[in-house]
């Protein structure tokens, strides 16, 4: 009697405690991040010309259904955006994980081409802006991709290396008892168990790369949110380039977002694995 | 047991240079196994008893000596042998079937074929039920018995199992010993059993050879005449495993002698 009594008692403050902790998740994780990236932009805008967010939104919704100076809609910058970013990355799989690999794998071309990478690797992308506008002329698309791929090599290349060389020897051992040969270790072990690292690699290597668009985008094109950011700041429109600044950074986010998921849901083995 | 040779071991040689210089693990092996039999490998640690297996199953090259499999020379890179190893070795990103239908898959199985062979296995080792497990959800005696599979499914040659079931609790390596007996007999299998367990050798084997420290020599034989199914506290089982510890421990003191001198 009394304890059901008490049980009667405890659920309904159950229930309202955990109402409680989903909100203090909600205000923790969600309103308070949200107020605080607020509040530095307000700062920010007022800083630089005195204006407040309520100009940034303007510009902001101007620039999705108007767009800038020249009539170029935010929606248009930040599909070339995303567009040469999809380039210099892909550029950057496709060139640094069989790269990594060999490096990797085999100690002839790590003996090689590991002093090579150790040297070139601490040059900042946007060091590369020179040299890239020379090796391309006038093809400004080609120069911009080739920044961004210089950003998004180097961490898929490092970190295919590391997972490579984090094989296990008796992985190796059990595919050559079956008389593997050196495709098939390839493919059906060494690029599994590699296969977090890689992907480590690929959202690391997208998040330089992305940074690496507003430096891209400065020597030209005409379009792009990089572009946008300049060319609006030079004509004055400051609540344009926040604006743009703010898509970079949400996009940013999302995408890495969106990695992290995958990586999470496809490498399920690896984390009980480690433990 | 009087099947034919299935493997031939003949002056095996085998050195490997360390910071002190060359040192030499495997000093003349010779051995031979008749199809369906079952030999145990006893010996020291670190005696070179892995070093003798990865030279039988073709992972590793001898300095001197030659392996042969039904008469036939055998070289570096033959996929004849099924190797259990020492540690865990399951793919930790397959699941159990597709662990064990890794080796037909390398072969070019195709599918419907690999599945109907690793059902069988999983049926042999009786894991029905956990074939969709990784390999982080089942238990390591579990995980043992799926590497079972994984060799016997292709139907090797010749089985070696390296430690097979050390690192395991004396109940799941009670179990599996039987587990693994049960398997052998059912498949007909010719194993080599590598094992620092004088009980667990005699327990299965229907012969035993003792290596002695490194570098390793055959020191002894045991044909072990006990009937199956043994009891594993029975007088004959006794008798056996007294025999083999006296010749052990000779053993040992003559290596101790030996540094002393």
């Amino acid at each position: 009697m009394l304890d059901s009594q008490v049980e009667s008692e405890r659920r309904p403050q159950e229930t309202s405690r955990a109402l409680n902790r989903q909100i203090r998740r909600l205000v923790i994780r969600g309103l308070l991040p949200f107020l605080i990236v607020l509040g530095i932009w307000q700062l920010v805008a007022y800083l630089a010309q005195g204006i407040g967010l309520v100009d940034v939104a303007t510009a902001f919704v101007r620039l999705v259904v108007q767009g800038d100076a020249d009539g170029r809609t935010l929606g248009q910058h930040t599909a070339m955006s995303v567009y040469r970013v999809t380039l210099g990355f892909l550029a950057a799989i496709v060139t640094g994980v069989p790269l990594g690999i060999a490096v990797g794998r085999y100690k002839v071309v790590d003996a090689i081409l590991g002093p090579v990478i150790d040297a070139m690797r601490p040059i900042p992308p946007i060091a590369w802006i020179p040299l890239s506008i020379l090796m391309f002329r006038t093809n400004i698309t080609g120069a911009q991709v080739f920044i961004i791929w210089i950003g998004a090599f180097f961490p898929i290349l490092i970190n295919t290396t590391a997972g490579v060389k984090r094989t296990d020897p008796v992985h190796l051992d059990v595919a050559r008892t079956f008389g593997a040969t050196e495709r098939q270790i390839l493919t059906k072990v060494v690029l599994p168990s590699a296969a977090p690292e890689i992907f480590a690699g690929f959202r690391i290597g997208f998040g330089i790369g992305w940074m690496c668009l507003v430096a891209a985008e400065m020597i030209g094109g005409g379009l792009g949110l990089g572009y946008l950011v300049i060319i609006a700041e030079q004509l004055g429109r400051t609540g344009e380039t926040i604006s743009a600044m703010l898509v970079i950074g949400v996009i940013g986010f999302i995408i890495s977002y969106v990695f992290l998921q995958i990586e999470r849901r496809l490498l399920r083995w690896r984390r009980e694995v480690s433990i | 047991m009087s099947g034919r040779p299935k493997l031939t071991v003949r002056g095996i040689v085998k050195s490997f240079e360390n910071d002190d210089g060359v040192l030499r693990v495997l000093d003349g092996i010779s051995f031979t196994v008749r199809e369906g039999e079952f030999l145990s490998i006893v010996g020291p640690s670190g005696c070179g008893k892995t070093t003798l297996l990865k030279i039988v199953a073709g992972l590793l090259e001898p300095d001197e000596g030659e392996v042969m499999i039904d008469g036939e020379v055998v070289g570096i890179g033959h996929s004849r042998v099924g190797y259990i190893f020492q540690q865990e070795s399951l793919f930790p990103w397959r699941t159990v079937r597709e662990n064990i239908e890794f080796g037909l898959e390398i072969r070019g199985v195709p599918p419907e074929e690999r599945r109907q062979l690793s059902d069988r296995m999983i049926d042999l080792i009786r894991m029905r039920g956990l074939e969709n497990h990784l390999p982080h959800e089942i238990s390591g005696g579990q995980a043992r018995k799926t590497e079972l599979a994984r060799s016997l499914v292709t139907s090797p040659d010749i089985l070696v199992a390296d430690e097979g079931l050390s690192n395991l609790d004396a109940q799941t390596r009670n179990y599996l010993q039987e587990e693994f007996l049960r398997i052998w007999q059912e498949t007909g299998s010719t194993v080599i059993f590598v094992t620092h367990n004088v009980d667990e050798a005699v327990f299965m084997s229907d012969r035993i050879l003792l290596l002695s420290n490194v570098p390793a020599r055959i020191i002894d034989e045991y044909v072990v005449k006990i009937p199956r199914p043994r009891k594993r506290a029975s007088p004959q089982c006794l008798e056996y495993r007294a025999r083999i510890l006296d010749t052990l421990r000779v053993e040992q003191e003559k290596a101790l002698a030996r540094q002393g001198a």
